[in-house]
């Protein structure tokens, strides 16, 4: 039977093939062949995702963006969009094998880990019947997309950064030729910076627009609306740091990194272990 | 050590010296407060206290922190100002710091990045072109006539704002575009400046509040001069008996006009003379019913006697007896308060709902008991020899409002969109600026290409590279 919980299956296969073929492309230095296969079935991985969200949202009748379970198949609908965009742009698919680690990673959870309830499609309660939903959960997924390429990039820059340092043979030798410059790496972790940036910024407007109408006031202090600031004020900080006051390489990699950290818990971690008022996702 | 040394310089003239001071002291300000380390302090700062404010619970009641964190906790918790922590003076004065950092480094980086947008020299010399972060020298066959039109049009057609002087045997081109990604994040410091007045305003001026209006009461609003009533509320529900919606029908009245109806739900609030009502909760009343059913059985025989449904306040014949009941009262949380002496009901739930009632026998009033719905047996009313029972009530539904005035919210969406739009050009706008001279050397042209971009270089030297093809094609 075909419905939306066929089509994450599929999504799920193809993004470990996807993931599979990026790791062995790295490895295995000399075939371009396998790189491409990891390109196709992230299309390929990215359509099925598509098809989720549309059968989904075909099936409850209202934007597949109302809780854990859809939000997190959009998070991997928007990364994988990110990051098949930047690989067209750069040509540098070794970034696959992190970010699509991450993707993978990401489906894994909703598909094993979170707990059946979650898949099951619930109405939409009052406070979500809103033209605001889409545009705010869409406008900060996107952000979250920018943030989790950046994440990805700034692992490998760490990665390389320390197997350049400690010099000689590793056993991963191969994998690590396919990496690009250290400069490129930071170059590129910057530029998802930016655009991960203005999407969170739109993202946090839209909810204080629509706080404004659901709740009657623009902010707060609520537990997701706090940590979106403190996110915010992470990378605003990131962002100073780098154009202004010239920070490169392992520091600014290292601050993204915390960056992403603290995004898991503004996701994840508001939604299961601080009450508030945005007890949806 | 030093300062006492202006002191003493500063009496001997004191005029110069006292301007060089004040100088000084200016120039270590705007040092300070422009420089960014100072934005990632308090952009650290601010990140720690806002954790602070999430893992401790923010403005509850004590008993909640005490049960929590016992007393001794709560008290130094409260002392730090941990309770309401984003209004504890540390956390506004690292606000105030925030927006002085932002307005010193808006007036100390605006004005030079306005000139170097707004600059229209077009004349470079050749080795100052050669020494652009790009640059090339060129030497085609062509007229300079030729050469000077092609490029203009070739420039125009990439979007460029293009200047031309013409000057003995030369020619000089300046094209730019994308001044204005230049001063992106000076808009965004602005936005953010703007967005803190709103919330200033907002806070002064403004006002919150939330009020429990029953179903066809009405309600005086002191602040705006009128009333408001509700005159229906009910509930949509899906199939499987959630809440779809909740509606609330309210008119607005003038001295006893209507001047608006509208009915409210979530997310689509009434407004009216800038105060808006939204659609927040819902509940039934917590001190009056409409009617109530009531079960009469023989104490001795234990058979249900009669069943009767009496509407508040209306002396109701029981059938098939010689007693009549009447409504007179209603808790839905009883309690009775010792000191006083007075019932009332501890809170909007109906946790334990009693009703009092009268009881007339022949038309003699007996006794006038509360009877406990849930706890029937508590008190046993022995004036008749009837046991009566509550079988269930109808309290009027209230509606649950939240009202708010927020004269700064409009400020707030100004300062956001001028926040976004900042970004928005501080990321993707990019100023790239082109000089070229061409020289006249007899049938054929030197061309000087020189050019740089404020960021995105990747970006920028696939331009200026596509830019050469071209020229080179049109040399041809």
């Amino acid at each position: 039977m075909i419905n939306s919980f066929f089509w994450v299956d599929v999504a799920f296969w193809l993004y470990l093939a996807t993931f599979a073929f990026y790791m062995l492309y790295g490895l295995f230095y000399k075939n371009e062949t396998l790189g491409q296969l990891g390109t196709v079935t992230a299309i390929l991985g990215f359509i099925a995702n598509t098809l989720a969200l549309g059968y989904r949202a075909y099936e409850s009748g209202h934007a597949p963006f109302a809780n854990l379970y859809e939000s997190m198949l959009l998070f991997t609908w928007a990364t994988v969009l990110g990051y098949l965009f930047m690989e067209f742009r750069y040509k540098l698919r070794i970034i696959g094998a992190f970010v699509m680690s991450l993707v993978f990673l990401s489906i894994l959870t909703i598909v094993w880990l979170l707990p059946y309830r979650y898949q099951a499609i619930d109405p939409l309660n009052p406070a979500l019947q809103s033209i605001w939903l889409e545009i705010h959960v869409i406008t900060t997924f996107l952000g979250y997309a920018g943030f989790a390429i950046s994440f990805g990039i700034s692992i490998m820059y760490l990665i390389k950064n320390w197997v350049e340092k400690k010099g000689g043979d590793s056993g991963l030798k191969n994998f690590f030729v396919r990496f690009p410059d250290l400069n490129i790496l930071d170059n590129l972790n910057y530029k998802s910076i930016a655009w991960g940036f203005p999407f969170l910024t739109i993202g946090i407007i839209t909810g204080a627009v629509w706080a404004n109408y659901a709740w009657g006031t623009y902010w707060s202090w609520d537990p997701k609306e706090t940590w979106s600031a403190i996110v915010w004020l992470i990378y605003a900080g990131y962002l100073h740091a780098r154009v202004t006051h010239g920070w490169r390489g392992v520091r600014t990699a290292v601050f993204a990194i915390i960056g992403f950290l603290a995004i898991v818990f503004l996701y994840w971690g508001v939604s299961f272990i601080l009450p508030g008022l945005h007890a949806y996702a | 050590m030093d300062e006492k040394k202006v002191e003493g310089a500063a009496a001997a003239a004191p005029r110069q010296k006292e301007a060089g001071l004040w100088d000084r002291i200016e120039d270590k300000f705007v040092e300070t407060f422009s420089s960014p380390k100072l934005a990632i302090f308090t952009f650290i700062i601010l990140a720690i206290l806002s954790i602070f404010g999430t893992v401790v619970e923010q403005n509850r009641e004590p008993a909640m922190y005490i049960a929590q964190y016992g007393e001794k906790w709560y008290g130094i918790i409260r002392a730090l100002g941990l309770t309401d922590i984003f209004h504890a003076w540390y956390f506004t004065l690292m606000i105030i710091l925030l927006s002085v950092n932002l307005s010193v480094c808006f007036f100390r980086r605006l004005p030079p990045k306005w000139r170097l947008i707004k600059d229209k020299t077009v004349v470079m010399a050749e080795d100052a072109i050669l020494r652009q972060k790009n640059s090339v020298r060129l030497n085609h066959n062509v007229s300079i006539q030729h050469m000077k039109d092609a490029i203009s049009t070739l420039l125009k057609k990439k979007r460029y704002n293009v200047l031309i002087e013409e000057k003995g045997s030369g020619i000089s081109i300046f094209a730019r575009k994308g001044g204005i990604g230049r001063i992106g994040s000076d808009i965004t410091h602005v936005g953010l400046l703007i967005i803190f007045l709103g919330a200033i305003i907002g806070s002064f001026f403004g006002f919150k509040g939330f009020a429990t209006i029953l179903e066809g009461e009405t309600k005086h609003f002191q602040q705006g001069g009128f009333d408001l009533r509700v005159d229906k509320f009910w509930i949509e529900y899906y199939d499987d008996y959630k809440i779809k919606h909740f509606f609330s029908a309210l008119t607005v009245l003038e001295n006893g006009k209507e001047v608006m109806k509208k009915t409210i739900e979530v997310n689509d609030p009434l407004k009216y003379k800038g105060i808006w009502f939204y659609q927040s909760s819902y509940g039934q009343a917590w001190d009056r019913v409409e009617k109530a059913r009531f079960f009469l059985t023989d104490k001795k025989t234990k058979g249900l006697v009669a069943e009767v449904i009496a509407d508040f306040g209306v002396e109701t014949p029981v059938p098939k007896t010689d007693i009549k009941i009447k409504v007179i009262g209603f808790a839905a949380d009883f309690y009775y308060d010792t000191e006083s002496k007075q019932i009332f009901s501890k809170s909007m739930e109906h946790n334990n709902p009693a009703i009092q009632i009268e009881i007339y026998e022949k038309g003699v009033l007996k006794s006038s008991p509360w009877l406990f719905a849930k706890y029937p047996e508590a008190f046993i009313d022995k004036s008749t020899k009837y046991f009566i029972e509550i079988g269930g009530y109808k309290a009027p539904q209230w509606t649950g409002l939240s009202i708010a005035n927020d004269p700064g919210v409009n400020v707030v969406w100004v300062g956001s969109t001028l926040l976004t739009v900042g970004l928005f050009l501080s990321f993707f706008v990019i100023h790239k600026r082109i000089w070229i001279k061409i020289v006249d050397k007899k049938d054929k042209v030197d061309i000087y290409v020189g050019g740089n971009a404020n960021k995105d270089k990747i970006n920028f030297d696939k331009d200026f590279s596509n830019l050469i093809d071209e020229l080179n094609r049109i040399g041809k």
